[in-house]
């Protein structure tokens, strides 16, 4: 393998003993993938932050304990709960204290306090062709297909080494040739243009699309041209919640994928797979609790965290109606967005339909021993998918604008979909 | 008894029960982190216990919170014995790298070929070794 002056400097301990250690379990991985060097990044996005349990609280605390610092500007990914609104979410006190802990060691690290799953959306975002280093899957699915950045599938905490080492083996994702299109989804004929006006499409393709290509690099051709950064980044997230998905292009809208020739670096596919109305359908009974059609208990949307356009869409849906006194409404975002959306106004507006806004935490941690909840509805695919095995409920998935309507009347109102006639 | 070649990424010396299963899978929301039982209702070895057993799945799948998952099930005690794939990703990977350089508790991960991978279907139980990129499937 080469290697640099300075990098053989890092495994020999001369930049202290996080480096060694850090550069050390890299190298390790670079052997199993048979690299044969080491390439820089510009950022890092730390996934080590939602608590599962002591094992990597007391990790970073080590970290800090052998003097690490991150070497490249790093970003936090959403943590459990809302630092500040701990209580109102009914969060244990054990856990509030471990998310501390974490926060205290991460920012001990170097890290940019934004607890935040959508990065890309709260100033921490990579350009095209950039060497980065990124955990949590939506974040990665973005920043690879989206942007252009180029990072593999890094997980908490092997990212957080990454960020201490400054570089990552220089392998999959990170050169060129390994990102082209091996095959091909296209939509078939019976999936017409006016279904793209519901939102829903966007993660009932996504969902196919992961089942489909596995950990595989497909291209989807198809896509409407006005598809929303929105709707991009529930793409993401809802396929990497149903397959291993790192990198995907659509055709015509991704920076990869100008054109089919441009996806598949001049090669043809592999296979070409149709996906159908049939499919979407699947993949709503697959992701939606068809049966529940009584009251909604709470609705729970933010998942990746909701953007401005987001809270402005779903002002406009309300149309100045409340949410039900029998139901929850809870939107889960970052400090960021919370900061433009309270400088315009907007979020005083929300909060006064009865929407709850809760910041750094995670729709999926939700601690339904502590509620009397029976029934959940959200509109993210990926939610949906971890649903029933994080929280315990088959929730009721559809669009952001059927959770209104659903939390404004306090019954599942889904509206008519155009794939399942 | 079949014996198959196989690439260690990290190994040891051990014998143990194999859960087999051809669908892929994601260690968050796909167990329970205190028992090790499977709780992913669509996936196959749905309810088994992995906790000292050695897991084949073909690839990994789903949230990168599998590294954080791994480490806190090995921190308290519930981890599977080992690791089978076709393909280990860096999600995967990273539970047992951190531990073998950090604790130096060693949690193996095996890689088989898609044809040999399959071969494993009707195993009960799988042998693998620190030394030798060998691997027995006993039926």
């Amino acid at each position: 393998m080469y290697l640099t002056d300075y990098e053989k400097a890092l495994l020999q301990g001369d930049h202290g003993e996080a480096r060694r250690m850090a550069m050390n379990v890299l190298f390790d991985l670079a052997q199993y993938y048979e690299v044969d060097r080491f390439v820089e990044i510009v950022s890092c996005h730390d996934d080590s932050t939602v608590y599962f349990g002591e094992a990597q609280v007391a990790f970073t605390e080590h970290l800090v304990d052998i003097g690490a610092k991150f070497a490249v500007p790093t970003s936090t990914n959403a943590c459990a709960l809302d630092m500040a609104r701990w209580k109102e979410q009914r969060h244990d006190r054990s856990w509030m204290t471990a998310t501390r802990r974490i926060e205290a060691s991460h920012l001990q690290l170097g890290a940019a306090a934004n607890w935040t799953c959508a990065p890309y959306q709260a100033g921490h975002q990579p350009s095209f062709g950039q060497q980065v280093a990124c955990a949590e899957s939506n974040v990665i699915n973005f920043v690879n297909s989206v942007i252009g950045a180029r990072t593999n599938r890094y997980a908490g905490p092997l990212e957080l080494l990454a960020g201490i080492a400054g570089r990552v083996p220089y392998f999959g994702l990170h050169k060129t040739e390994n990102r082209k299109a091996v095959s091909l989804m296209k939509l078939a004929d019976d999936i017409t243009p006016d279904m793209f006006e519901d939102d829903d499409i966007f993660n009932l393709l996504a969902y196919n699309y992961g089942n489909i290509a596995g950990d595989q690099i497909w291209a989807l051709d198809g896509m409407p041209m006005n598809i929303t950064m929105d709707n991009l980044k529930q793409f993401s997230a809802t396929a990497a919640s149903s397959g291993g998905i790192a990198l995907f292009h659509l055709i015509g809208l991704t920076p990869e994928a100008h054109t089919q020739e441009m996806a598949f670096h001049g090669g043809k596919p592999e296979q070409e797979v149709l996906i159908t109305k049939a499919m979407l359908a699947q993949a709503e009974r697959e992701l939606c609790n068809m049966d529940h059609t009584g009251p909604i208990d709470l609705i729970s949307i933010g998942c990746p965290h909701f953007s401005y356009a987001e809270f402005e869409a779903l002002e406009k849906a309300f149309d100045g109606r409340k949410v039900n006194p029998n139901t929850q409404f809870w939107v889960f975002t970052s400090r960021c967005t919370q900061q433009s959306t309270n400088d315009s106004g907007l979020l005083d507006r929300v909060k006064a339909l009865g929407v709850e806004v809760f910041l750094d935490g995670c729709t999926m941690e939700y601690p339904l021993d502590k509620w009397d909840t029976k029934s959940i509805m959200t509109n993210s695919g990926k939610f949906a998918n971890y649903c029933y095995s994080k929280v315990g409920i088959h929730p009721v998935f559809g669009n952001y604008r059927d959770c209104v309507e659903s939390a404004v009347s306090g019954q599942v109102v889904r509206g008519k979909k155009k794939w399942s006639s | 008894m079949v014996q198959l070649t196989c690439k260690n990424v990290i190994s040891k010396d051990l014998t143990a029960e194999l859960i087999y299963s051809e669908d892929p899978f994601s260690f968050v929301g796909g167990v329970n982190i205190q028992t090790g039982e499977i709780q992913d209702h669509r996936h196959s070895a749905f309810q088994q216990n992995m906790k000292g057993k050695i897991f084949a799945f073909p690839f990994g799948k789903g949230s990168s919170g599998a590294g954080l998952v791994l480490m806190e099930m090995l921190r308290v005690g519930s981890a599977p014995a080992g690791i089978i794939n076709i393909r280990t990703d860096p999600v995967i990977l990273t539970g047992p790298l951190i531990a073998k350089h950090f604790y130096e508790q060693i949690l193996p991960v095996i890689n088989l070929s898609e044809e040999d991978y399959k071969k494993l279907a009707d195993a009960k139980s799988v042998q693998i070794f620190a030394d030798r990129e060998e691997l027995v499937a006993f039926n």
